[in-house]
């Protein structure tokens, strides 16, 4: 296993290799980092630009500027953002560090709530329980983010308000602290959490209770099961040992291509309540047409993106024992 | 299960001995079929004995799926009224009420205006039907677009494989990696910087700008999924058959493989046209949308404008328009699943 990890850590090497360098081309062609800086310092002067291109490497072909980014990038030379002239790396480390805590908070949520709803439902196919769950799952896939975002917005901020008479939100709308506030507060903290980690676990939730539903009744049918019911084991052994864990085979592989998809809904919770993540990061940058900061951005992306892959492999491995990976 | 049946099915086919009993089986499995599509159905209709094709099945089998039956019945009028919005609408798109007691600047729904008016005292209700409108065009010539090249590119990637099936999962690869919100903004750029494209797709606000961006994106889900089912059809028996007795590769993909595709493809149709709807009204959110003219508006445009005012309590500007989006998308996600049933042999007829 631990052969096959470093064999894979090494594959991902030439992968991010490759794919920054389209990346880089496709940023480099769509936001034109001079363009930028012209746009926000429109009085620059020639020779102003000039030393601009060079000390960014904006000067040659485009293979020679993306390996003079890639030099800078590897020594961690990692420059200053175009708006502002502001390092790229603390505000991104801090942005990186808020898209992880809401990030893992709302997938361990979505995800228990959704594998524990669907196991209920595939328990009790046909019940009230699992009609109203697969309806609720149906609608929950077909409400976009923003949409679920914004009512709850109106929700707490001002219909819950005015009904119970409070003179200011029961739950905070936007941020995460309260304006002025210096420090650490868990409370504080959690309580701005909870409306943005609602919306990306109620697409989790959707998407995972009717995956392990399909799944679970799909392995329930099967030889192995009836057999092992045969053989005297108790109901419950059968669920957790061999029905549950042959479920979420499938599962673990669906939830490594979900990962872009959850990602996609962070970055559109995140900048509906101003929590500055990753997502909130990319649109500010995408804004100001910020190459230095776009670029880091991206590997960032890309890298999250194949260690879910290798980890949904290991996985893969751990639940089904057949699997070898060496 | 399915991996050791393909196993032995092989072997066979190597021994060159049991292909006569494979087609054998195919035929009865084939009646088997049939006999329960017709003993399902209205005796009237089974008893001549007549086979009904897998699309004439398929329509029956929707047409038990009453959940299925009721969203394609509400869908209908919604893109109904959409079409035709000055049928529905009770004011014009950028009418201006005339300020009387009940309509004002964002006053709440009342008889004169049912779902309140927006910040220039417009009525909502008739705003929502010609937003929708250029929503549901946009979703409607996105999905064709995006269906008709990733059934093509996806059946030739399948059915010839080799450096072209590597080509097209390595771009949809890199594509799929990222959060599609993101492709589609940095394509966005590109498509506008690039001279020959932009000349042809016009301004990056423009309704045809926003259709071919979508599309761009669109179309390779479709290609995946159509290349997944031509790789499993390529194998059967019809197609073999048919190149035996010497049919050409365009005549096999055009009448054996896309026709016995379709229901993967209606389903990805639908699946194309939420995607769309919902890529339009998230850029329009951001701000990055169509923008179709002054004082018009997209569903996409609606929600947005409705963000800055949620804070001041305009309740009716916020839920009116998402609950339109919603109940659409709803519906099309239904259409969607009755068809995938109604297409899939295996599926129970017995939940309908």
């Amino acid at each position: 296993m631990i052969r096959f990890v470093i064999r894979r850590m090494m594959w991902t090497v030439p992968t991010m290799f490759v794919i920054t360098f389209l990346v880089f081309v496709a940023i480099r062609i769509g936001t034109d980092p001079v363009q930028s800086y012209l746009r926000l310092n429109p009085r620059a002067s020639q020779a102003k630009i000039q030393q601009y291109k060079e000390v960014n490497g904006l000067t040659g072909n485009i293979a020679q500027q993306y390996f003079h980014w890639l030099h800078n990038f590897v020594t961690f030379n990692w420059g200053k953002s175009i708006k502002g002239s502001r390092p790229v790396w603390p505000e991104l480390k801090q942005a990186l560090v808020n898209t992880i805590v809401l990030g893992s908070i709302a997938t361990f949520v979505g995800v228990t709530i959704g594998l524990g709803i669907g196991i209920i439902s595939a328990l009790r196919p046909r019940s009230f329980f699992d009609h109203a769950t697969t309806t609720g799952a149906f609608v929950g896939i077909s409400v976009p983010p923003y949409v679920s975002a914004i009512l709850l917005q109106l929700f707490f901020a001002i219909t819950i308000t005015r009904w119970l008479g409070l003179d200011k939100p029961l739950l905070p709308t936007s941020g995460i602290y309260p304006p002025g506030h210096k420090g650490f507060d868990p409370f504080l903290r959690m309580k701005h959490l909870v409306l943005p980690v609602t919306v990306v676990a109620i697409q989790i939730i959707a998407v995972y209770s009717r995956y392990m539903r399909a799944s679970l009744l799909e392995v329930k049918n099967s030889d192995y099961l009836r057999t092992a019911r045969a053989k005297g084991i108790s109901d419950r052994r059968i669920l957790v040992r061999h029905a549950l864990r042959n479920a979420l085979i499938p599962i673990v592989t669906v939830a490594a291509i979900d990962i872009g998809a959850i990602m996609g809904g962070l970055i559109i919770t995140e900048r509906i309540f101003e929590n500055k993540g990753m997502g909130d990061f990319f649109l500010t940058a995408y804004e100001n047409g910020d190459f230095p900061q776009l670029m880091p951005w991206m590997v960032f992306v890309v890298l999250g993106v194949i260690l879910a892959n290798l980890l949904a492999d290991v996985l893969y491995a751990v639940l089904d024992p057949r699997i070898r990976l060496d | 299960m399915t991996e050791i049946d393909h196993n032995t099915d092989l072997e066979i086919d190597l021994d060159n001995v049991g292909s006569s009993t494979d087609v054998a089986q195919a035929i009865v499995t084939n009646t088997d079929a049939d006999l329960t599509g017709l003993t399902l159905g209205d005796e009237s209709e089974g008893v001549g004995g007549e086979s009904l094709s897998p699309f004439r099945l398929a329509l029956r089998h929707y047409k038990r799926n009453r959940v299925a039956m009721v969203a394609l019945i509400v869908l209908t009028v919604i893109v109904l009224a959409c079409l035709f919005p000055s049928i529905p609408a009770r004011y014009g798109e950028t009418e201006r009420l005339p300020k009387t007691e009940t309509t004002y600047i964002n006053s709440p729904p009342s008889a004169d205006a049912w779902f309140g008016t927006d910040d220039l005292n417009r009525d909502l209700y008739s705003r929502i039907f010609y937003g929708g409108r250029i929503s549901i065009m946009i979703g409607i010539a996105v999905a064709l677009i995006a269906c008709t090249v990733g059934t093509i590119v996806g059946a030739l990637a399948g059915y010839r494989g080799g450096g072209l099936d590597d080509i097209l999962m390595r771009i949809t690869d890199v594509f799929l990696a990222f959060p599609i919100l993101v492709s589609l903004l940095v394509l966005r750029n590109v498509l506008a910087e690039l001279p020959l494209v932009s000349t042809i797709m016009g301004d990056k606000t423009s309704v045809r700008f926003m259709v071919i961006l979508l599309s761009a994106v669109g179309w390779m889900a479709v290609a995946r999924i159509v290349r997944g089912v031509v790789l499993s059809l390529k194998e059967r028996e019809f197609v073999e058959a048919s190149r035996s007795v010497g049919a050409s590769g365009p005549r096999i993909m055009f009448r054996h493989l896309i026709p016995n595709a379709l229901g993967p493809i209606m389903v990805s149709l639908s699946l194309s046209v939420v995607g769309a709807i919902l890529a339009e009204s998230t850029l329009s959110f951001f701000g990055y949308g169509p923008s179709p003219g002054e004082g018009r508006t997209t569903w996409g445009l609606l929600i947005a404008q409705s963000k800055k005012t949620v804070l001041s309590g305009y309740w009716w500007l916020v839920v009116f328009p998402c609950a339109f989006l919603v109940v659409t998308i709803v519906c099309i996600n239904f259409v969607g699943d009755g068809l995938r049933d109604a297409f899939d042999p295996k599926s129970d007829t017995s939940r309908a």
